[in-house]
């Protein structure tokens, strides 16, 4: 599937001139998703949408029939995002710090939950990848688009594919030559994380995407992607967010940097540069760490020019997949899940630039979690007052950072214990639309208990009534409740239920053509 | 170069309490703190311009700058084309306790006598001033300072005329391709010009050093408004382009780049705040076009070019002659710019620096640079908050009460941010190269701004003094300085030299 975004953007060529090839610098792509997708009627959304993520074992540790009783009569769920694959290996266990919410079960404390699709493939959509043999191996062929997606349209619920793709290094442990699409360190080390940039990553995800459209062409309504990573500056100073390793230096990397004439050795000089000076035990530069940190951006450019590729890759996959979604059903929704980090860093923010997403998707979800996301941004803004605003402290920094970003939160320890406020729900929504223009639907994620620790902010229903009017009110088409259903108290998904059926009671919850 | 807290109280506590014992095991630049005798060494300079000679008398000029404070070095400005460091008080300014009575219609130039067979590979070279007639300001004081011990280093400023013949041959182009006032180091006629105009004050005359001045800075801080005053960004001349391309930046992108953030600047200014922000709108162009800040570099590449050339070319002609460079203001404020000046690099062709450490007219100074980024970058917060986040960058969070938007244009800077400042360039050179801070008397300011009283002068001089400095220029220049803070600079010296500050 070729690209709906151009590959490369001219850049600098300081030292790798050898290759000699000059890049034609090439503007980013400006025709609208929709257009492009085929016309600006494709694509068919639900108006005022309710989705739910819901995780594979809820399905058959509740009861299919049961869970979907309990979305559609208490959240008023009307779509469904079932994790078709998911690498996370986590779950509630009987020996955790996290109890169950009132329903479900606890996992098996002694087996480590393995990921992977919750789906059997047809191997032929996977001829161009070497990651063929992905399917979940605990859970007994069990498929969850065949077994649920009837179920919810017998109930007039839309079944979307969640295809979740975080890094969790258990998937290089049984997935056969997993760990080659691997991002590679700037010391040489193999990493965690798959590389966008890899050719066999690039065709196992446009694979599930035509397997998802075409395999199962019939229960599909829409699919969500998702894939929690970022650059190699922003992960220096992501905090919570970050990946492991400064990356991507493999192979393909190295060779996409030298059709851009951009330097590895200057890049490498840099983003060690940076790691000297982001170091614990670093004592403050003579000049201080904003002027080293400016100081090591002036030397080395090419630490920018790293983070953008990185960016340029991801964006790039998400067009290929996007453009192989509209190429099999143009119909049908596909869109992103964007994680939290894209309302919190100023600088993540700037990488993540929804005026570029919206040339490659029908829908954003976007993580708005403002319960976890209180002691999630503190320790964001810890982190970015340990590493380039490292000359002063979080407290100091927060009016700062709050004027930055445009929000109105409290003080450190309030925002731990208390979350963010309903406004910050509303600012990013809005902010998110403004950057869409209307061309992508915008789907704020409801924080329903997702975890956090102990003293930190827990969901009330309150909370989901104040979120979901929040998210209405800025203008959202639709919300996400989120994380997932296992982790959710049915006071809270009631909540939300009553809340948006309130806020959509004068708008059908029909479908249309948009 | 880092230090630690430890070495930094370590530091304090044996030079305050004065313990000389343990002075060898002291940093070198320490060492002549720790000893009153070595007080008398260190270089007192200052600023003067010619036409004070012309106008009081070399001899009488002279009498009073040993007399109220110890003088033994003049920084004599010889090549200037700027009433801030040549002629008499800026117009709207009250004169001086000294001097003619007038203000004086500022054209400037060199105030030497150019030397054509210097000058035979560079087009620019009518550059006598004719301010004073035939008078060689170098050859007329000279004399006079030697018989008295007097060091002259010649202080060339590097400010140009738009009216100069051929001036325009060298001038800088910003983005659009519109030409400036300022010279692009990478042009060979300028080039060519600089060394020329060093070696023949260098060689025509038994001065004892070379000062040069560039308050200049790269497109990217200007563009931004990292300023105390408009510029446009430069420079994108065709030698700058080439030097570019020789350096494999891609020229195109970087204009794109540039242009980019020239819209976004004029937006903000207008205040049109992009949908994510100003912020993350200013760092998505800076991440999408790198280019921006490796031409940024390239620019400063080229101003330490010269540098290195003005080095290179005074110790050719006598290696004893001492060279160094005044460093502008704008490093005590924009974190940006103090990014450029790495005071280490500066010692590979530098015997001394003189960072101006104005603590006076820092006030409105600081102030003003912050309104400016307040209407770019900045332009989501308010002014206390920008002004408290650069505090925390330059280590100025705890200089007292008067350290905010409002209180600082009236109050100025406290002797502690010379004190501070001083300090930091000591570590930074590591004994590299001497440290001179410069001292502001009667640096001027607007109505209600801040006016050097000589307490003020004597505590500046003092902190410059105790943080260890090799010395210390007055500044900017003796026409504007009233003699009160002169020698109220000279109180603080004369305790120094007694072993009683």
């Amino acid at each position: 599937m070729a690209s709906a975004l151009a590959a490369t953007a001219g850049w600098l060529r300081f030292i790798d001139k050898a290759n000699g090839q000059e890049t034609n610098p090439a503007p980013r792509s400006t025709m609208p998703a929709a257009a492009w997708a085929g016309g600006s009627h494709a694509t068919i959304l639900r108006k005022n949408l309710v989705g739910i993520q819901v995780k594979p074992f809820a399905w058959s540790d509740e009861g299919a029939d049961e869970v979907l009783d309990i979305l559609q009569q208490k959240g008023a769920v009307n779509t469904v995002f079932a994790y078709t694959y998911d690498t996370d290996p986590n779950r509630l266990q009987a020996n955790g710090k996290r109890k169950l919410p009132g329903h479900g079960k606890y996992g098996d404390g002694g087996k480590t939950r393995l990921g992977g699709a919750y789906f059997n493939y047809d191997p032929k959509y996977f001829t161009d990848t070497f990651l063929k043999d992905f399917r979940v191996p605990d859970s007994e062929n069990w498929d969850v688009i065949n077994t649920i997606a009837p179920k919810a349209a017998a109930r007039k619920i839309d079944f979307f594919a969640w295809d979740y793709n975080n890094a969790f290094p258990q998937m290089m442990r049984y997935v056969p030559r997993y760990s080659e699409i691997m991002e590679v360190d700037l010391d040489g080390r193999r990493t965690t994380n798959p590389c966008f940039n890899h050719p066999a990553y690039r065709a196992f995800q446009t694979g599930k995407v035509e397997c998802y459209l075409s395999q199962y062409s019939e229960h599909i309504r829409g699919v969500m992607w998702g894939c929690e990573s970022m650059g190699p500056l922003d992960n220096m100073i992501g905090g919570d967010f970050a990946t492991l390793g400064v990356t991507c230096f493999c192979p393909y990397c190295l060779q996409m940097a030298k059709d851009r004439g951009l330097s590895a050795d200057r890049a490498r000089m840099g983003y060690r540069r940076l790691q000297t000076l982001f170091a614990q035990d670093t004592a403050r530069p003579d000049d201080g760490y904003f002027v080293e940190f400016w100081r090591v951006l002036l030397a080395y450019p090419e630490v920018l020019g790293w983070q953008d590729m990185w960016m340029d890759k991801y964006r790039r996959l998400r067009a290929e997949l996007y453009g192989t979604a509209k190429g099999i059903a143009p119909e049908k929704p596909f869109g992103f899940h964007m994680m939290q980090n894209g309302t919190f860093s100023p600088f993540y923010s700037a990488a993540e630039d929804y005026s570029l997403t919206r040339h490659y998707s029908d829908f954003v979800k976007v993580a708005t979690y403002n319960n976890a996301g209180g002691p999630r941004m503190a320790r964001l803004a810890d982190r970015l007052c340990a590493t380039i605003f490292r000359d002063t402290a979080t407290e100091r920094f927060l009016p700062v950072y709050y004027d930055l970003m445009g929000y109105h939160e409290g003080a450190r320890e309030e925002m731990i214990s208390r979350g963010l406020s309903p406004d910050y729900v509303t600012r990013s929504t809005k902010r998110i639309l403004a950057d869409v223009k209307g061309s992508v639907q915008v789907y704020p994620g409801i924080d329903i208990d997702v975890p956090t620790d102990n003293g930190e902010k827990h969901t009330t229903p309150e909370d989901v009534t104040q979120a979901s009017k929040a998210a209405i009110g800025a203008g959202a088409q639709g919300v996400v409740l989120s994380r997932d259903y296992s982790e959710m108290r049915l006071e809270n998904l009631a909540a939300a239920g009553v809340a948006l059926t309130e806020a959509f009671r004068t708008s059908a919850s029909t479908h249309l053509q948009q | 170069m880092t230090r630690t807290k430890f070495d930094s109280g370590r530091r304090d506590f044996l030079t305050r309490a004065g313990l000389a014992a343990a002075a060898e095991f002291l940093p070198r630049h320490l060492q002549a703190l720790a000893s009153p005798a070595s007080q008398k060494e260190k270089l007192i300079g200052i600023q003067i311009s010619a036409i004070s000679f012309t106008d009081e008398g070399i001899d009488r000029v002279l009498d009073i700058l040993q007399e109220k404070a110890s003088v033994n070095t003049l920084f004599l400005s010889a090549f200037t084309y700027d009433l801030g460091t040549g002629g008499r008080q800026v117009p709207g300014r009250p004169l001086p306790d000294h001097g003619k009575q007038e203000y004086d219609k500022f054209h400037g130039g060199d105030f030497a006598t150019p030397h054509l067979n210097f000058y035979s590979d560079t087009a620019f070279q009518d550059i006598k001033a004719p301010d004073l007639g035939d008078t060689d300001i170098l050859a007329a004081v000279l004399p006079k300072t030697q018989k008295r011990g007097m060091k002259v280093y010649a202080w060339d400023y590097n400010i140009f005329r738009k009216d100069t013949p051929h001036g325009q041959d060298m001038e800088e182009e910003d983005v659009f391709g519109n030409k400036l006032a300022t010279c692009c180091a990478y042009n060979p006629q300028y080039q060519h010009f600089i060394v020329d105009l060093v070696r023949d004050h260098c060689t025509s005359y038994p001065i004892d050093g070379v000062m040069w001045g560039a308050e200049q800075q790269g497109p990217f801080n200007n563009i931004i408004g990292a300023n105390t005053w408009n510029h446009p960004g430069s420079c994108f001349c065709e030698w700058h382009r080439k030097a570019a391309a020789a350096r494999g930046i891609d020229v195109p992108r970087a204009l794109e780049g540039y242009k980019k953030l020239v819209v976004f600047v004029q937006q903000s200014e207008a205040n049109q705040r992009p949908t994510d922000g100003y912020f993350v709108q200013f760092w998505r162009i800076m991440v999408e076009y790198p280019e921006i800040l490796a031409w940024e570099k390239l620019w400063n590449d080229g101003k330490y070019g010269t540098y290195r050339d003005i080095y290179r070319t005074a110790k050719s002609v006598r290696p004893e002659l001492q060279v160094g460079f005044h460093i502008w203001h704008t490093a005590s404020f924009s974190p940006f710019f103090r990014a450029e000046q790495d005071f280490l690099q500066f010692t590979e062709y530098a015997d001394f620096l003189k960072p101006v450490l104005y603590n006076n007219s820092a006030g409105p100074r600081y102030v003003t640079y912050l309104e400016r980024l307040h209407r770019t970058i900045f332009h989501d917060m308010p002014g206390d908050e920008i002004l408290q986040m650069h505090n925390d960058f330059l280590n100025y969070n705890d200089l007292g009460p008067n350290m905010t938007m409002k209180a600082l244009p009236a109050a100025g800077m406290p002797a502690e941010y010379v004190y501070r400042e001083t300090k930091r360039a000591l570590d930074d050179v590591q004994g590299k190269c001497k440290i001179y801070p410069g001292i502001d008397i009667d640096i001027p300011t607007a109505k209600g701004e801040k006016e050097t009283t000589p307490e003020d002068t004597y505590a500046a001089t003092a902190a410059a003094l105790r943080a260890g400095a090799q010395g210390l220029v007055l500044s900017r220049k003796y026409s504007e300085m009233r003699l009160a803070n002169l020698a109220g600079a000279g109180k603080a010296i004369k305790e120094a030299q007694a072993g009683a500050l």
